[in-house]
């Protein structure tokens, strides 16, 4: 969706600049702050690696993550460059239609809160394969949640990574391979040296600059309107016509609408990146105040987006903007431009990659979680490693990781990716929430069911992308596709469910369902007894 | 015989010293089989603390009883209540500091019955915890009360960065007369009930808010979907109906996520530490 558009733009070619804006040209403004943000975080890394000594900072930052700071870092693991320039951009091309993304990446938020966050910080440890495996047969289990953990990252660092490369060529002039390459390197030596601990502060700088940019932004918007946000819209309505504050043609299918906004609601719940964030604070009271904070600040950052659209659309104009880049991504940083001149435009452009940076930290360190501590501390050698192997491991899958992601991400330069992310909160969705789910809340549920559930969650959601027209007609050029959905998370997430609960009615786990007393027990009051 | 009077006796003392008193009897209490008299319920009660505990008001369902003073080791002499729980509501003055228990509610209990009854007052020393837990805690205070809870922790004249849930009071009952060998396995049948009652709360009420978010989002998906008219009506110059609503979607999010910190800040932790002391942390 909002990253749909932001990545097929950011991939295709950039064309020629309009003579009203220095996008794309060096600007050295954005490369002082972006140069200091990159000094900063890795003065924090350096702070943070003396920190990093045992498994438990590596993964969780020692678990002495304060609620509030905790809730930054979940706002800047959640709030990506697409929801900056990509919402504001659809906006302020689209109208009203651009704002029903605004929404739709705010509502999985409560879901993590009521269902999962609490759960799963008293029930696990680093992944959230530790929960679903608490009372199953843990081999079977972890092998088939880091497949689906592997699956998100993988594909949401693609589409990171791509996305990247091209926003940094629109708005550096950097050539794609190097972008690439120094995100890569960046990244490396945040989770590497820092672990978690360095992450969570990148997330934290990052989503103050976000948010106070974004802010900033806003402010001078409204300045120009008498602080009135109707002033704006209005204004807008006026140039453009009432269109713009109706919806338009992008609900055009609603059940393709129905399915998106399935997989963004369960989706959010699913990710692992987001979801090993809970294991950094100290306890399950503290891991619901964080999402608490997180929601404000996203839900505020999404409101803004309101604003930052119809500016730019009143301000810039939407041809102008479609000028500098098809998909309306530059609609921001243009009308940083028009309101702050060339510096703020760097500072907007420099906020813009570090938000990448942040996201792709974050998420090479979920992935090298579920390498290291699920397939290779309990699986290949049954949770016997010491802590010292594990951290050896957790590099190394760190290592591994980044190098894939920058492979990857050039190997797939110039193409259109945007199925990836949906794809990513599909699996997320469909694959890793049933099984949370289902493990948490249900006393029949077996070691076949969930390991059933989220192996044919994530084949089901891969098969059906596969055959989605997003793949078939637009990437194969076929005339039609198998499958009618865009998303399949309509289809696979009931799906998911219900084989998770056939199978586990199939045969009965006495084990399992002799264990959960006691897993529910720990679910509500944690191990410590705190 | 004796030998075996002996170690009764012996359980029932360790039992009552331990260091979670949490004493209650329940199942004898809720199960009553100790009325024997049909005078109705009478009850007293016992300050098994260190404490003078002053202006105390103490609510065993809908009746309640009130004293002005009990002494520590002191028992109150019985008095009738048309009917009692195994616990109750405790409002009471303890070094000057006025402390409250709240019990969430009678839901699923069942009365204690006619007899004569006996609740045991008690009140941990504040235990020290980890000063990590402590400072999250405070942190996340989200208001006066937290930060007051672990404010007013000292009651054993302990510095006050002695930190922890301090107010650790627990009334509970037990059948008096003729006083039973207290079953170790009760608190923990008791705590069992406690808590699948908090348990069950907090799945209710995480299934009811995320129904609600549901049918919120969705039915503003299908408002567009199907009424694009109405979405695109203007309210007043520059706000469409579609507008308003999405902006709504977001402060609702809000509003749940709220409602529901808010729920879990108070009756849920409350719930929580109550199960916890009554030895639900095994």
């Amino acid at each position: 969706m909002t990253m749909t558009v932001f990545l097929q733009a950011a991939t295709q070619q950039a064309p020629a600049a309009a003579p009203v804006t220095r996008i794309g040209e060096p600007n050295v403004v954005a490369m002082i702050f972006f140069f200091a943000f990159i000094a900063i975080t890795l003065a924090i890394t350096y702070w943070a690696a003396r920190r990093t000594r045992t498994t438990e900072e590596f993964y969780a930052a020692g678990r002495t993550i304060t609620p509030a700071q905790n809730g930054m870092a979940l706002a800047g693991d959640y709030m990506s460059a697409a929801s900056f320039l990509g919402i504001a951009g659809l906006v302020s091309t689209t109208g009203f239609d651009g704002l029903i993304y605004s929404t739709g990446w705010l509502v999985g938020w409560p879901v993590v809160l009521f269902l999962i966050a609490e759960p799963l910080r008293n029930l696990g440890k680093y992944t959230f394969a530790d929960v679903v495996a608490a009372r199953l047969r843990q081999t079977p289990v972890r092998i088939a949640a880091a497949v689906g953990t592997l699956s998100t990252v993988i594909f949401y660092l693609i589409a990171q990574m791509v996305g990247a490369g091209g926003l940094i060529r629109l708005m550096f002039g950097l050539q794609y391979e190097t972008a690439i390459a120094i995100v890569g390197a960046a990244m490396l030596a945040y989770v590497l040296f820092g672990g978690m601990i360095a992450t969570t502060w990148v997330q934290i700088v990052k989503a103050g600059l976000l948010l106070g940019g974004a802010a900033l932004l806003a402010i001078m918007v409204l300045a120009k309107f008498g602080m009135n946000p109707l002033a704006l819209f209005a204004a807008a309505a006026d140039r453009y016509g009432a269109a713009v504050l109706a919806p338009g043609k992008l609900v055009a299918a609603p059940l393709d609408a129905i399915s998106l906004g399935m997989a963004l609601m369960f989706g959010t719940a699913g990710l692992p990146h987001i979801l090993m964030r809970f294991y950094t604070v100290p306890d399950a009271r503290a891991a619901r105040t964080s999402v608490f904070y997180a929601t404000g600040l996203i839900g505020f950052f999404y409101l803004m987006t309101f604003v930052l659209g119809f500016g730019a659309m009143v301000l810039v104009g939407p041809d102008a903007i479609r000028a500098v880049d098809k998909g309306g991504n530059m609609a921001a940083p243009l009308l940083a431009e028009v309101l702050g001149g060339t510096p703020f435009l760097g500072f907007i452009a420099a906020v813009a990659f570090a938000t990448i940076l942040a996201v792709v930290a974050g998420l090479t360190l979920s992935g090298a979680a579920a390498l290291s501590h699920d397939l290779w501390v309990n699986v290949v050698r049954h949770g016997e490693a010491d802590s010292r192997e594990q951290l050896r491991v957790a590099r190394a899958a760190t290592v591994a990781l980044g190098v894939i992601a920058v492979l990857l991400g050039i190997l797939f330069k110039g193409q259109n990716v945007a199925y990836m992310v949906s794809l990513a909160f599909a699996i997320a969705a469909s694959g890793n929430f049933p099984a949370l789910v289902l493990s948490i809340f249900w006393k029949r549920c077996t070691t076949e069911g969930v390991v059933s559930s989220m192996v044919i969650g994530t084949g089901a959601t891969l098969l059906l992308i596969w055959l989605s027209p997003t793949i078939q007609v637009d990437i194969l050029k076929h005339a039609s596709a198998w499958f009618p959905l865009k998303n399949p998370a309509l289809v696979t997430i009931p799906l998911s469910f219900a084989v998770g609960v056939l199978v586990s009615l199939a045969k009965r786990d006495q084990p399992a369902s002799d264990g959960f007393a006691a897993t529910e027990r720990r679910m509500h009051v944690g191990t410590t007894g705190d | 015989l004796a030998g075996i009077a002996e170690e009764v006796r012996m359980r029932a003392a360790s039992f009552l010293n331990g260091l979670t008193f949490v004493v209650a009897a329940a199942t004898a209490a809720c199960n009553n089989p100790f009325s024997s008299d049909d005078d109705g319920t009478r009850i007293r009660l016992r300050n098994a603390s260190t404490f003078e505990l002053t202006a105390v008001t103490f609510a065993p369902g809908t009746s309640r009883v009130e004293f002005e003073r009990i002494r520590p080791a002191e028992v109150t002499p019985y008095s009738d209540v048309a009917s009692a729980y195994s616990y109750g509501y405790l409002d009471v003055r303890v070094n000057g500091e006025r402390r409250q228990l709240q019990p969430i509610d009678y839901v699923g209990e069942r009365p204690i019955g006619s007899g004569r009854f006996t609740y045991v007052i008690t009140i941990d020393a504040a235990t020290r915890k980890p000063q990590r837990a402590a400072r999250a805690r405070r942190l996340s205070a989200p208001d006066d009360r937290d930060a007051f809870r672990i404010a007013a922790v000292d009651l054993t004249g302990r510095s006050s960065s002695a930190t922890g849930s301090g107010w650790a009071a627990r009334v509970c009952s037990f059948a008096s007369d003729p006083q039973p060998a207290p079953d170790p396995r009760s608190r923990f049948v008791m705590s069992d009930h406690r808590f699948r009652l908090l348990a069950d709360a907090r799945w209710r009420i995480a299934i009811s808010l995320t129904a609600v978010m549901v049918a919120i989002y969705f039915g503003f998906i299908l408002l567009i979907a199907y009424n694009k008219p109405l979405m695109g009506r203007l309210l007043t110059r520059g706000l469409s109906v579609g507008v308003l609503l999405g902006a709504l979607v977001i402060v609702s999010s809000w509003v749940l996520t709220w409602v529901y910190v808010r729920w879990a800040n108070t009756h849920y932790d409350e719930g929580l530490d109550e199960v916890r002391r009554a030895g639900g942390g095994r």
